[in-house]
């Protein structure tokens, strides 16, 4: 269950406690990562999103001010702009994970592991053919479109949810969202989606 | 709308709501990305990196970094102009190279690549540099001795970038020369980062001894202007500069936001505006926004145009138009919606040649579909046209009242003027519809930055 005071307080304490960055980390870390996974259907892409998203994040918490959003919100956010610098430029240069790796000693787990883990995750994703299916005809939407479908229907999120991350009056989500799917409606023979 | 049709948006409502949403879980990969997270020197920024540790236990530390941007800039401002005369003075000098990663850090090159001076431009650079005996030497070896210095007291973090720039000095050097010393620059730099596995971003430009003028004059570093000058060239910079005489924004907040506004330019001429046209451009956003507060939107939305199939001319009037029509731009975004949406060149992502009948039987075109409060409350009209029927729904569905067939809870009555600004997509007949998968950023924030949580 969310406790918005509790996450809150957590930020706070964050700001000067890595520890408690540590919990906003695993409160969230799912959540983004699969966001970023059904925005994209890709899972290193989403993974290296993700990444980004709490090097970002973390580098910027001391600046993180409380009004009417959630912290989780926010990080929906960054991750959002994450990808729309990938679908932009087609192309996602992260070095945060290279970097991390490499200056401040990831845990040592073998190659092998993470393959492992890697094609579980793969074939897991392989097997929501429909979901697939729908998020192709989805990322043909307009940027506008697919970030207010993503969010409401891949993400779960509030009307009032999504204008806090996208910062947007609640009517123009709505109204976004109304037009991306008769968008995506037109489509709909070629996706078989009922 | 009929109850049957009802039905069937809802019936695509729910298809989305209820589809079945993978759960991918990555234990391994978060695990390590938290460690590492937490023992990054991230978690640790505003701990003040103590340059005095590698000489005298004197100095900086538990200074905070905002504190060395305003002894910079003070030192810049009261040194820029000695500090340029006296290498434009010194014949021995051919070129200057300065190096910004905080500290930022003057190097005076003379004949044949020696360095004849190395000055510290920050109170970090001069730490950095004291006890060092660089004259004399060639600049490789220099560059050397002071990355490895940066890097021995943590400075090279990823969330730095070198800044390089290359100026020559009158007519001390020629243009093969300062080609190879630029090469020279980037590849001293590089095979270091590279020998240290570090992956910080190098930028290096050679700013024309003009350019460095005027930057220098404006008691600003040719630092600031790397990415412009590598994007558009110093010509152009200097016409940049200009902007802050011709628009009389606030000189001071003119150069608070250079950054920005260089951000800005770069991005349309990526995006593949002329350099000309973005001048255009930004001097049409500062003359409309003195306080630069909506500078980067008005951009962006030039650019989304831009993207959208727009020519620049178009995308500048709309602009225009937006900014005409609400001095205040408090409407700005939902006016520019507007124009996105009357764009005959928009190419959503629908292949309509191939399209099936819709449930319309309007011709778009003909309809003014009136965005209003009602349409929010429509659930889109039923998507998958049987085959063997054409829905011929009645052109008054999109006039119609509310009615209850918004199946999301979430979904609350609003009569938000957002909306009853926008005008529908599909008011173009689809044969005059050109196809293109284009990304609408209209929401985009620069590439690297993080949302302002003052927003939130």
């Amino acid at each position: 269950m969310y406790d918005r005071q509790a996450e809150k307080e957590l930020v706070a304490q964050a700001k000067f406690d890595p520890e408690a960055f540590g919990k906003l980390y695993d409160q969230n870390y799912s959540a983004i990562l699969n966001y970023c996974i059904r925005r994209t259907g890709n899972i290193e892409l989403a993974q290296d999103i993700t990444a980004e998203t709490f090097v970002k994040a973390l580098k910027s918490i001391s600046r993180f001010e409380w009004r009417d959003v959630s912290f989780s919100s926010w990080l929906y956010r960054i991750a959002g702009n994450e990808l729309i610098s990938y679908f932009r430029k087609n192309s996602y240069k992260s070095v945060s994970l290279d970097y991390l790796s490499e200056s401040h000693g990831l845990e040592p787990v073998s190659p092998q592991e993470l393959e492992d883990e890697f094609i579980a995750a793969q074939e897991k994703l392989e097997r929501h053919k429909e979901f697939l299916a729908i998020r192709e005809q989805v990322g043909k939407l307009k940027q506008k479109y697919q970030d207010v479908i993503a969010l409401r229907y891949f993400s779960n999120k509030s009307i009032q949810e999504i204008a806090g991350i996208l910062n947007k009056p609640e009517g123009t989500i709505k109204s976004l969202l109304h037009r991306g799917i008769e968008k995506l409606k037109t489509h709909a023979n070629k996706v078989r989606i009922t | 709308m009929d109850k049957s049709n009802d039905k069937k948006n809802n019936r695509h409502h729910d298809v989305l709501a209820n589809i079945e949403l993978p759960e991918i879980e990555l234990p391994l990969r978060q695990r390590r990305l938290r460690e590492a997270l937490l023992q990054s020197g991230y978690a640790e920024k505003d701990k003040i990196i103590d340059l005095a540790k590698r000489k005298q236990n004197k100095g900086i530390s538990g200074t905070k970094p905002g504190i060395w941007v305003i002894a910079a800039s003070i030192v810049v401002l009261l040194f820029s102009y000695g500090f340029y005369y006296a290498f434009l003075t010194a014949p021995q000098v051919v070129a200057n190279v300065t190096l910004q990663v905080n500290p930022a850090i003057n190097l005076s090159i003379g004949e044949r690549n020696t360095v004849v001076d190395a000055i510290g431009l920050d109170e970090q650079g001069q730490q950095l540099l004291s006890g060092l005996n660089l004259k004399g030497q060639q600049v490789q070896d220099v560059l050397r001795i002071i990355t490895n210095a940066l890097h021995e007291v943590g400075i090279l973090s990823l969330e730095r970038r070198i800044l390089v720039a290359v100026s020559p000095v009158s007519d001390m050097i020629s243009e093969p020369d300062i080609t190879i010393l630029i090469g020279t620059v980037r590849n001293t730099i590089s095979k270091y980062l590279m020998e240290q596995g570090l992956l910080l971003d190098v930028k290096i430009a050679l700013l024309s001894e003009e350019l460095t003028d005027v930057v220098l004059a404006s008691g600003l570093m040719p630092l600031y202007y790397v990415d412009l000058v590598n994007a558009v060239g110093s010509e152009m910079a200097l016409q940049v500069l200009a902007l802050e005489k011709e628009s009389g924004i606030d000189s001071i907040l003119f150069k608070q936001e250079l950054d920005t506004i260089s951000a800005l330019f770069i991005d349309m001429t990526d995006a593949g505006i002329s350099a000309e046209n973005a001048l255009v451009a930004i001097k049409t956003a500062l003359n409309a926004d003195m306080q630069l507060t909506m500078l980067s939107t008005i951009i962006d939305a030039l650019i989304n145009l831009v993207e959208e199939g727009l020519s620049f001319e178009e995308a500048l009037m709309a602009i225009q138009q937006a900014i005409h029509t609400d001095p205040t731009l408090q409407d700005f975004d939902e006016l520019i919606e507007l124009s996105e949406d009357d764009n005959p060149y928009e190419t959503d992502e629908i292949d309509d040649a191939h399209e099936m009948p819709d449930d319309d039987d309007e011709t778009d075109s003909d309809v003014q579909e009136t965005d209003d409060t009602d349409d929010q409350h429509e659930l889109p009209d039923d998507d998958i046209p049987d085959s063997d029927v054409q829905e011929t729904d009645d052109i008054d569905d999109q006039h119609e009242t509310p009615d209850d067939d918004i199946p999301d809870s979430d979904v609350q009555e609003t009569d938000d003027i957002d909306d009853q600004h926008e005008l529908p997509d599909d008011d173009i007949p689809d044969s005059d519809v050109q196809e293109t998968d284009d990304i609408d950023d209209q929401h985009e924030l620069p590439d690297d930055d993080i949302p302002d949580s003052d927003g939130l």
